[in-house]
């Protein structure tokens, strides 16, 4: 299963993002629905960043996952890396592969 | 297993899990495994089940056979009107190849041995006609 590294490139700082099923509920309990990624961008796409800290970073909270968010400059190709590294997770068991392949990243796949 | 266990627009994805999460446990998933380590783990595990299962079948499959041989090798002996002093045929003396190597290495040693027969049989037929 993938994940993306990214790293703060004035400290030096690693976070690597990835998502577990264990993220997955948890971003459920908060409300994030990927069907609804479009109608509600704002909180779908702040939530879909703090689950893929849940699983390397258990220790950061939401507020501190939200500032480093803040510091990320992914823009749409970052949000469709977490989406499918997301719908991976979702579809690990069915045998299908998510059909985003987004190409030309501009992150560390480690 | 499969597309079955997919989430469904019905169920919730902490639903879906918790359906699938004793199943995986059942096969050797530990509960950790499953919720907070790598998905693949227990995708991975998931298909060495399969593979097991397909193991055993063919390792029954193959009991099977050897029982079915047995049973053909004394089967003259069961019959009804069998003549007096009938026995039954030997068992396998040595259990069947399952692998074409195994097959071949097998063929070999037959040849080499039907080969030295006749080679004992020509020595001795010489020494008779010396």
């Amino acid at each position: 299963m993938g994940s993306i590294l990214i790293k703060n490139e004035v400290d030096g700082k690693q976070y690597k993002l990835a998502y577990n099923r264990s993220a997955l509920v948890r971003m459920e309990k908060q409300g994030f629905n990927v069907q609804k990624i479009e109608e509600e961008p704002l909180s779908n796409i702040c939530l879909l960043i703090r689950g893929a800290f849940y699983m390397h970073n258990p220790s950061l909270s939401d507020e501190e996952i939200d500032a480093i968010a803040e510091q990320i400059d992914g823009g749409e190709k970052f949000i469709q890396a977490l989406l499918k590294l997301y719908s991976d997770v979702l579809m690990s068991l069915s045998g299908q592969k998510s059909s985003k392949e987004p190409k030309n990243f501009k992150w560390e796949m480690i | 297993m499969g597309d079955d266990l997919v989430s469904s627009p019905s169920k919730s994805i902490e639903e879906t899990f918790n359906d699938i999460c004793p199943y995986l446990m059942a096969i050797g998933v530990s509960y950790d495994d499953f919720w907070y380590n790598e998905p693949d783990i227990a995708k991975h595990s998931l298909k060495a089940h399969e593979i097991r299962q397909k193991m055993e079948n063919e390792k029954m499959w193959l009991q099977g056979y050897y029982y079915y041989i047995a049973l053909c090798d004394v089967s003259p002996v069961l019959h009804a009107f069998a003549k007096r002093g009938t026995k039954p045929l030997d068992y396998l003396k040595e259990p069947l190849s399952l692998s074409v190597d195994e097959i071949k290495e097998k063929e070999e040693a037959e040849r080499q041995n039907r080969l030295w027969q006749l080679r004992e049989k020509l020595i001795k037929s010489s020494r008779k006609g010396v």
